[in-house]
Order: structure tokens, then C-alpha cells, then sequence
């Protein structure tokens, strides 16, 4: 008999390709999403899932144009055993979110928006990852796979 | 130097007239029908644009009289919190002059993703087409569209 749960072997997740956009000013959310489309279509990422993955891309860029003051994106296509997707990792040298958990909320917001730019963003990819340190800036990396 | 720097700063100046253009000519407000204004928005809702669209919409309602507003978002790509967030306000404004606000054009993958991402419209009224958007309207306004049973032959 066995006892447990059997762990899932770990793969490693492999960068396929790179590519580095500046965002500094609104025009540039545009250019993004069309990048963004771009390598999502090119993956054969469903339509849904697209819009997910771009509906995430816009809020953290808004994040980085408005509190961040403008920042870069890193976008790679990733690949863990037979999935595919992209990753997106936006970072900036804006002063930091102090707060981290109060930024996870609904509803929070420092700015007079809805405050569901970060909890949205989370809940529409399938990996998400925050760090951000007080005056230094923030790096937010978020990973949607074509068919997760 | 100087002739690419003349060179860049033209081209610049191109996109900057264009941007308005663009902005300018992509918010019509259509009478469809008396009492009914339809907006088809195409592009990103961005805040400069949404004080366009607002403003254009709450004149033609001062202007015609209209009691319903449709705004067709079909041709907006994502609808994300920031776009959610003017398209609310817009309704609001809309009812604060006295006009129903219907959004139309909602595709299943918006749909999803504003699920996913925790707006709620839930207070709106919404409609997947335009032409669900305008049946609505016609029944408020109870009017009635129906096939002529026959044709008279005083009008042939």
C-alpha cells in the first residue's frame, strides 16, 4: 500500500524566447498588447486565454505607467514539458508597494481606481509572482500557459 | 544630425495630429431611432477618450431627447478595470440625465475575463449584440417590429 501522495516530478520551465519592450508613456500599452497578442497567437493559445493573459498585461502595465512611472516587459515564450505558454515579467524603479498584502485585496487602492488591478491579475494567469521593495521598485512576473 | 532631428520631429508631429484625429472621428453618436442613441466604440477606452465619448453622448441626449444610450463595445479589445471603470461612469452620468444606459457587444471571452477579474456590472444593463441591445430598447419604448401580413396594393 502506499501512503501518501505521490509528488509530481518537478519540470523545469525553459525560456524559448526573448524580448525586451520599454513602456513609458500610454502609446507604448498599445504596441504591448499587440507583442503580446502576437506571441500568444504564434503558441496557439486559445482565444479566451488571450484575452486573459492581455487583460493582465494591460493592468500591470497601467500599474507601472501610473505608480511605477514607467518600467520595461520582458516577454518570453516558456515551455514546461508538452506546454507552452508566455511569460510576462514587468518591472520598474518606482518607489515600491509598501504593502504588499493590503495591494492583494479587492478593492484596494491607493490611486481613486477599483483596486482590482493586482487580484485580477493573479486570478486571470496561472502563475504569479510580486516582489517589490520600498523606493527601489517592483518586478511582477505573471505566466499563462495556451491551454491552462 | 540636425536633418534626422528636423526628421524625427516631424514624423512626431504627424502621430500627434493623427492621435486626435483619431479621437475625434472614432466616438459617433448614431440616432438609430427616435428616443434611441447607439455609440459603437472601436479601440482602447482610454480616460482622454472617455471624456469624449461622455461628453458627445450626454449633448446628443440633451439634443434629441433620448431616452436610451447603447453602447457597443464589440469593437473594444480588452475590457480591463481601468476601461470598466469609465464604462461605469458613463452610465452613470448617463442616468443622472434621465437616459437608460444599455452596453452591448459584450463577447464570451470579455465576459469571462471581467468575471475573472471581479467587476461588477451586475447593475448594468448589458446585451451580447447590438441587435439584442435595440430589441430591449424598442420594448421598453414599447414599440413593436413585425413582418406586414399584407402588402396593400394601393402602395404597388
Amino acid at each position: 500500500m502506499i501512503t501518501g501522495t505521490r509528488k509530481k516530478p518537478m519540470m523545469m520551465i525553459l525560456s524559448l524566447s526573448k524580448d525586451t519592450i520599454q513602456v513609458q508613456k500610454e502609446q507604448d500599452v498599445v504596441l504591448l498588447r499587440n507583442r503580446i497578442r502576437e506571441v500568444a497567437v504564434k503558441i496557439k493559445m486559445g482565444l479566451v486565454n488571450q484575452t486573459k493573459l492581455i487583460t493582465a498585461a494591460s493592468e500591470l502595465l497601467r500599474n507601472m505607467l501610473r505608480y511605477g512611472g514607467g518600467g520595461k516587459c520582458l516577454i518570453e515564450v516558456v515551455t514546461r514539458g508538452r506546454d507552452n505558454g508566455v511569460r510576462l515579467t514587468f518591472s520598474d524603479q518606482g518607489p515600491g508597494i509598501p504593502d504588499i498584502a493590503a495591494a492583494m485585496q479587492d478593492g484596494f487602492s491607493t490611486g481613486k481606481s477599483l483596486g482590482l488591478g493586482l487580484p485580477g491579475a493573479k486570478r486571470l494567469s496561472n502563475e504569479f509572482d510580486l516582489k517589490s521593495k520600498p523606493g527601489e521598485g517592483t518586478v511582477v512576473m505573471i505566466l499563462k500557459w495556451a491551454n491552462g | 544630425m540636425l536633418l534626422f532631428e528636423t526628421f524625427i520631429k516631424g514624423r512626431e508631429e504627424v502621430i500627434l495630429r493623427q492621435t486626435d484625429e483619431i479621437a475625434e472621428i472614432s466616438t459617433p453618436v448614431i440616432r438609430v431611432w427616435d428616443g434611441i442613441l447607439a455609440l459603437p466604440i472601436i479601440g482602447t477606452l482610454d480616460s482622454s477618450r472617455t471624456q469624449i465619448v461622455m461628453e458627445n453622448l450626454l449633448q446628443e441626449i440633451v439634443e434629441t431627447g433620448s431616452s436610451i444610450a447603447i453602447l457597443d463595445i464589440s469593437g473594444v479589445p480588452a475590457v480591463d478595470s481601468l476601461v470598466a471603470q469609465h464604462l461605469i461612469k458613463t452610465v452613470s452620468a448617463t442616468r443622472l440625465m434621465g437616459a437608460e444606459c444599455i452596453i452591448s457587444g459584450i463577447r464570451p471571452e470579455i465576459a469571462q475575463t471581467v468575471v475573472h477579474l471581479g467587476i461588477d456590472l451586475s447593475n448594468i444593463i448589458t446585451k451580447a449584440s447590438l441587435a439584442s441591445a435595440l430589441s430591449y430598447a424598442f420594448r421598453v419604448l414599447r414599440l413593436e417590429v413585425r413582418k406586414s401580413s399584407a402588402i396593400s396594393k394601393t402602395n404597388l
